[in-house]
C-alpha cells in the first residue's frame, strides 16, 4: 500500500519523462553516436577490413603531408568562405524587405528565396545543368541573339559552384536574418532618423549592430553547409572542382580506402566544429555587450 | 508600436502597400522590392527552366518549337527505373517519418512539460544530428551498417532517415507545445481528467497542426536527402534524388525535367498543407 | 451541497537545497468559507495553492481535505475547481464544451456517479452559465470572448463539476480595475450562494480584505497572520502585515505600564501614548507604535483642540488632494507621520507646506506590535 502512496505528483512526473525521452535517446544514442564513434575508431586504422591491432595516426599524417588533400581541403574552405560572403551581401537587403515591406507579393518571394529547403537540391541542379550547359538554355539565347557564335562554357567551375551553393543556402541566410530584424522595433530607426541620422548612418549605426547576432549565426549556417555540401559541386563541378566532399567520396566509394575516407570526414567535422565554436564565442560577445 | 515590437514573425502579407501622398513614405524603397523580386526570379529559374522543357516535343533539352507534348511524362513511367525508385523513396520516408514521429514527440512533450536541470543537454544531444554534415554521417552509416549486413537495404535507409527526420520533429513538435500553456492541462485535471483523457482531448488537438506539419517536413527532409542516401543505397534500393542523381550523370533530357515538374508540384501541394496547419515560416524557423 | 474543511498542518516546500517556498504553515479552512493567501510575490501563496490542488507535492507535513490526507490521491481525483490566472479555457472547445469537459471527466472519474445523459449535461452547463450571467454564449469560443466574459465562464467551468473545493488564482490579476471590483463582488456572491469553501490567492491587500472570511498573511514562505480581515487590518500581528495591509504609521517606544485593557507607550522625545485594548504588553519591552494614516485627526496648531486623544505636534511636509480625503505627511520629533483625513468645504482643512499641526488618534485607534527588524 505504502508503494502506491509513494507516487506522488514528482515522481509521476519522473516516470513520465523518462518514459518519454528514451526511444529519442536510445535512437539518436545507438544510431547517431555509436556510428560516429565508430567512424572516428576506423579512421586510426591502417585497413579496412582486416586493419593491424595498432592505433595509427597515419591516415592524418597523409592528409597534411600530401598535396592532393590539402588542395580539396583549401578548395572547400574557400568555396565556403566565398558563398558565406555572398549570401550575406544578397541577402541582407532581401530580409530587410521581407521584413519591412508591406507587399502583396510578398509571400510568393518568400516561397522562391526559401523553396531550396523544400526541393531536392539534386532537382535544382538539373535545373541548372539545364539553364547553363552547352546546349543549355542560356547558350541558345545567347546563340539566337547573335551575342557569341560559340556556345560558352558556363558549366563545372568554381564560379558556377558558387552560384549553385549561394542560391541552395540563401535561404539559412534570410530566415536566420529575418528572425533577427523583426525584432528591431522601428521605433528605433524612427528615433535614429528624428534625431537627425541619414539612412546610412542609420543603417551602420542601429540596424547593423542590432541585427549582427542574425547575421553571424545565418553565416555559421551557411559556412557549415557548404563544407558538407556534395551535390552542387559534384553536378555543377562535373569532377573539376575537387572540394573534400567529392574527394571524401571518390576515397570511399572508388578507392574503397575506407580508414583515409573516415579520417578526412573526422577532419571536416573537426574544421566545422572550430568554425562554429569561433563563431558562437563571437556571437555571445557582441550580445554580450549589447546587454551591458 | 506595441504590436510591432512583440511581433516576431513577418507582417502579414495581405496588408496592402501603405502609399502616401507622393508616393514618399513606402515602408520599403521601390529599388529594394525590386531586387527582392529578381532575386526571387533568380531563385525560381532553375525550377521554373523545367517546365517548358518538360513540354518539349523533342527530345532536345531546350524551349519547345512546334507545340507541346505531355510525351516526356509519359516516359518517366516507362523504361526507367523512377517508379520503382518513387516507391523505395516513399516507404522510407514514410516509415522513417513515422518512426521520428513518435520518438521526437515524445521527447519533445517530455522536454517542455519537465523543466529539469539537464533538458537543455538533453535537447541538444537530440538535436546534434542537425549540426553534422550529412556526409560525415552517411559514412559513419555505412561502416556500420556494412558491419551488421543493412548496408544497400531498406531497413538501413528507413533508420539512417529517422536519425536525420528526427531532429526537426523535436523541434516543430517542441516549439508547438511550447504554445500550448500548462495550465490548460492543469484544469483538465482539475476538472477530473486522468492523463490519458487529458492528452486525448486536450493536448493532442492542440498539437495537431504541429504534429501535421511535422510530419509533412519530415517527409520532405527524408523524400530530398541525397547525400547521405547515397552511400547506403543498392541497385535495387535507390531513391529517386539518387535515381535522377544516376540517370543525369549519363544524360539530361526532358525526361528527367518532367519528373522534376511533378515533383515541384507534389511539394506545393505539401507546402500549402504546411501553410494551412502552422504556418510555412514558423515551421522552418521552429 | 458538499462543502469541504481544509487543513494544512506544518506545511513545508522546498526547490533543492536552498529555495524554501513555504515554511511549516499551518492553517484550518473551514466549510463553506473564503479564506485569502495574501503576500507579495515569493510569499508562497501560490505554492500552497498548486499543493492542494496536486500540481506541486508538498515537501514534510500534510495536507487534509475532510480529515483525509490528499498527498495519495492525484489532481484530478481531488475534485476541485480552479480558476487559473490566465483562466485556461480550452481554445478548441465552444463554452459549452468547456462546461461540459469537466461534467463527463468527473464523472469517469466518480464511477458511483449515474450516467448522466447529453440532455441533462446541457441543462447544467445551461444553469451554471446562468448563474454567471452568461446564457446565450453557450456556442461561443473563448477567443470571441472579452476578459471579463472569459473569467466568468471559468468560474463557471470550476464550479459546474460540484467540486468540494474551489480555487482562485489570481483570477482578477488580467482585468482592469473597475471590471475587477465589479466581478469581485459577484465572485463573492456566486461563492456565498453556492457555499463552497474556496482558497483564494493574491497579492492585492484591497481585494484580500473585501473578500475574504479569512485572511492568510504570507511573507517568505512563512504565514505571518491568519484572521478575519479586519483583525488583519486593525490589529497586524506583525510589522510586515501592518506594512504590507494598508497603509500605517510605525513610531519606536518602550512600554511604560502594561495593565489589563490600558498600555502607556512613552515615545522617544518622552511624551507619553495610551492606548486601549489589544494585546497585553510587559513594561520595559521596546515596542512599536503603529497608526492608521486614516485613524488620525488632523487640526492646525492654533485652533482650539479636543482633550482626551493622544497627540503629537508635526510640521506639514506635503499635501496631496485625493478628492473628498487629504494626504498629509508631517515631520515630528518622533519621525515622519503620514495621515489620512476628510476633507470639507469650511476650509478648516485646508493644509499647506509648513504649517504647525496637531497630530492626534483616540485611545483604540493604534496597536502595539513587538519591535522586530524590519521584515
Amino acid at each position: 500500500m505504502n508503494a502506491r502512496l509513494k507516487m506522488t505528483a514528482s515522481r509521476r512526473r519522473l516516470v513520465s519523462l523518462l518514459i518519454s525521452i528514451s526511444p529519442a535517446l536510445i535512437l539518436i544514442g545507438a544510431l547517431f553516436l555509436l556510428p560516429l564513434l565508430r567512424l572516428i575508431q576506423l579512421s586510426t586504422t591502417d585497413a579496412y577490413p582486416k586493419p593491424s591491432e595498432v592505433l595509427t595516426f597515419e591516415n592524418y599524417a597523409e592528409i597534411f603531408a600530401r598535396a592532393f588533400h590539402l588542395t580539396s581541403l583549401v578548395t572547400s574552405l574557400e568555396l565556403a568562405v566565398v558563398v558565406t560572403v555572398i549570401t550575406a551581401v544578397l541577402g541582407y537587403p532581401l530580409a530587410y524587405y521581407l521584413v519591412r515591406s508591406t507587399s502583396r507579393y510578398k509571400a510568393l518571394i518568400l516561397l522562391a528565396i526559401i523553396s531550396p529547403l523544400l526541393i531536392s537540391v539534386v532537382v535544382r541542379s538539373i535545373g541548372w545543368l539545364i539553364l547553363l550547359g552547352r546546349e543549355g538554355v542560356v547558350n541558345q539565347l545567347l546563340l539566337s541573339l547573335g551575342l557569341v557564335s560559340e556556345p560558352l562554357q558556363l558549366l563545372y567551375n568554381f564560379m558556377t559552384v558558387v552560384v549553385g551553393e549561394v542560391n541552395i543556402l540563401m535561404p539559412f541566410m534570410v530566415l536566420s536574418l529575418t528572425t533577427s530584424l523583426s525584432q528591431i522595433p522601428r521605433s528605433l530607426e524612427e528615433g535614429a532618423s528624428v534625431m537627425g541620422a541619414g539612412a546610412v548612418q542609420r543603417f551602420l549605426r542601429v540596424t547593423l549592430p542590432l541585427s549582427a547576432p542574425g547575421l553571424i549565426s545565418g553565416a555559421m549556417l551557411v559556412f557549415i553547409l557548404t563544407m558538407g555540401s556534395y551535390v552542387t559541386p559534384q553536378m555543377l563541378g562535373g569532377g573539376k572542382v575537387n572540394v573534400i566532399t567529392t574527394d571524401i567520396y571518390s576515397r570511399m566509394m572508388v578507392d574503397f580506402d575506407w580508414p583515409m575516407g573516415a579520417a578526412l570526414s573526422v577532419v571536416t567535422l573537426l574544421l566545422t566544429l572550430s568554425v562554429v565554436v569561433v563563431m558562437s564565442r563571437i556571437q555571445s560577445r557582441l550580445m554580450g555587450g549589447m546587454t551591458r | 508600436m506595441s504590436q510591432e515590437m512583440l511581433s516576431t514573425t513577418l507582417p502579414p502579407a495581405t496588408v496592402p502597400a501603405r502609399r502616401g501622398r507622393a508616393g514618399k513614405r513606402r515602408a520599403t524603397p521601390r529599388m529594394l522590392g525590386l531586387y527582392a523580386a529578381v532575386m526571387a526570379l533568380l531563385s525560381a529559374l532553375p525550377l521554373l527552366i523545367l517546365i517548358p522543357v518538360s513540354l518539349n516535343p523533342k527530345p532536345v533539352v531546350g524551349f519547345p518549337e512546334g507545340g507541346l507534348s505531355l510525351a516526356w511524362y509519359v516516359k518517366v513511367f516507362e523504361g526507367t527505373n523512377f517508379p520503382e525508385a518513387f516507391l523505395t523513396s516513399f516507404l522510407v520516408g514514410i516509415v522513417s517519418t513515422g518512426i521520428s514521429l513518435i520518438a521526437g514527440s515524445l521527447a519533445a512533450w517530455g522536454l517542455t512539460r519537465n523543466r529539469f536541470k539537464g533538458v537543455a543537454l538533453v535537447e541538444a544531444f537530440l538535436l546534434s544530428p542537425l549540426l553534422l554534415a550529412r556526409i560525415v554521417y552517411g559514412i559513419a552509416m555505412l561502416i556500420v551498417l556494412t558491419q551488421f549486413g543493412l548496408i544497400r537495404t531498406t531497413s538501413g535507409l528507413i533508420v539512417a532517415h529517422a536519425v536525420i527526420v528526427m531532429p526537426y520533429v523535436v523541434r516543430i513538435v517542441g516549439s508547438t507545445l511550447l504554445g500550448i500553456p500548462k495550465s490548460l492541462e492543469e484544469a483538465a485535471a482539475v476538472l477530473g481528467a486522468g492523463q490519458v483523457r487529458t492528452f486525448a482531448r486536450i493536448t493532442f488537438p492542440l498539437l495537431r497542426p504541429g504534429l501535421i506539419a511535422a510530419t509533412i517536413f519530415g517527409f520532405i527532409t527524408s523524400f530530398d536527402e541525397f547525400t547521405m542516401t547515397v552511400f547506403l543505397v543498392g541497385a535495387q534500393t535507390r531513391t529517386l534524388p539518387v535515381e535522377i542523381f544516376r540517370y543525369a550523370e549519363l544524360i539530361v533530357d526532358p525526361s528527367v525535367a518532367a519528373l522534376s515538374v511533378m515533383l515541384i508540384l507534389g511539394t506545393l501541394v505539401a507546402v500549402i498543407v504546411l501553410e494551412r496547419t502552422l504556418g510555412l515560416e514558423k515551421v522552418l524557423k521552429a | 451541497m458538499n462543502a469541504a474543511s481544509i487543513r494544512l498542518n506544518s506545511v513545508s516546500k522546498s526547490f533543492g537545497p536552498d529555495v524554501h517556498a513555504v515554511q511549516d504553515v499551518s492553517l484550518t479552512i473551514e466549510p463553506g468559507s473564503l479564506v485569502t493567501l495574501l503576500g507579495p510575490s515569493g510569499s508562497g501563496k501560490t505554492t500552497i495553492l498548486r499543493s492542494i490542488a496536486g500540481f506541486e507535492d508538498i515537501s514534510s507535513g500534510e495536507i487534509l481535505i475532510d480529515g483525509e490526507s490528499i498527498a495519495a490521491t492525484p489532481t484530478h481525483r481531488r475534485q476541485l475547481g480552479m480558476v487559473a490566472q490566465d483562466y485556461a479555457l480550452f481554445p478548441h472547445m465552444t463554452v459549452r464544451d468547456n462546461l461540459a469537459f469537466g461534467i463527463r471527466s468527473s464523472r469517469r472519474a466518480r464511477r458511483e456517479r449515474s450516467r448522466l445523459s447529453s440532455g441533462q449535461v446541457a441543462e447544467r452547463v445551461d444553469r451554471m452559465l446562468a448563474l454567471v450571467g452568461l446564457d446565450g454564449f453557450q456556442a461561443r469560443r473563448p477567443q470571441q470572448l472579452s476578459g471579463g466574459q472569459k473569467q466568468r465562464v471559468a468560474l463557471a467551468r470550476a464550479l459546474v463539476t460540484d467540486p468540494r473545493v474551489l480555487l482562485l488564482d489570481e483570477p482578477f490579476a488580467a482585468l482592469d480595475k473597475h471590471l475587477r471590483e465589479q466581478l469581485q463582488i459577484e465572485v463573492r456572491r456566486i461563492q456565498q450562494e453556492v457555499g463552497i469553501t474556496t482558497v483564494f490567492v493574491t497579492h492585492d491587500q484591497g481585494e484580500a480584505l473585501s473578500m475574504s472570511d479569512h485572511v492568510a498573511v504570507l511573507n517568505r514562505g512563512r504565514l505571518e497572520q491568519y484572521a478575519t480581515p479586519l483583525e488583519i487590518y486593525d490589529e497586524p500581528a506583525t510589522r510586515f502585515v501592518a506594512e504590507f495591509v494598508g497603509r500605517i504609521n510605525l513610531l519606536d517606544g518602550v512600554v511604560a505600564s502594561g495593565n489589563a485593557g490600558r498600555t502607556d507607550v512613552v515615545l522617544a522625545d518622552g511624551s507619553r501614548i495610551a492606548l486601549e485594548g489589544g494585546r497585553e504588553t510587559p513594561a520595559g519591552e521596546r515596542v512599536q507604535l503603529s497608526v492608521r494614516p486614516e485613524r488620525i485627526r488632523l487640526t492646525h496648531a492654533s485652533e482650539r483642540h479636543d482633550d482626551g486623544l493622544n497627540t503629537i505636534m508635526g510640521v506639514v511636509k506635503t499635501v496631496v488632494y485625493l478628492g473628498d480625503r487629504i494626504d498629509v505627511t508631517m515631520n515630528t520629533i518622533v519621525g515622519e507621520i503620514a495621515a489620512n483625513v476628510p476633507r470639507d468645504r469650511s476650509g478648516d482643512t485646508e493644509f499647506a507646506d509648513g504649517d504647525h499641526v496637531r497630530i492626534q488618534f483616540a485611545y483604540g485607534a493604534g496597536t502595539v506590535l513587538p519591535d522586530l527588524l524590519p521584515s
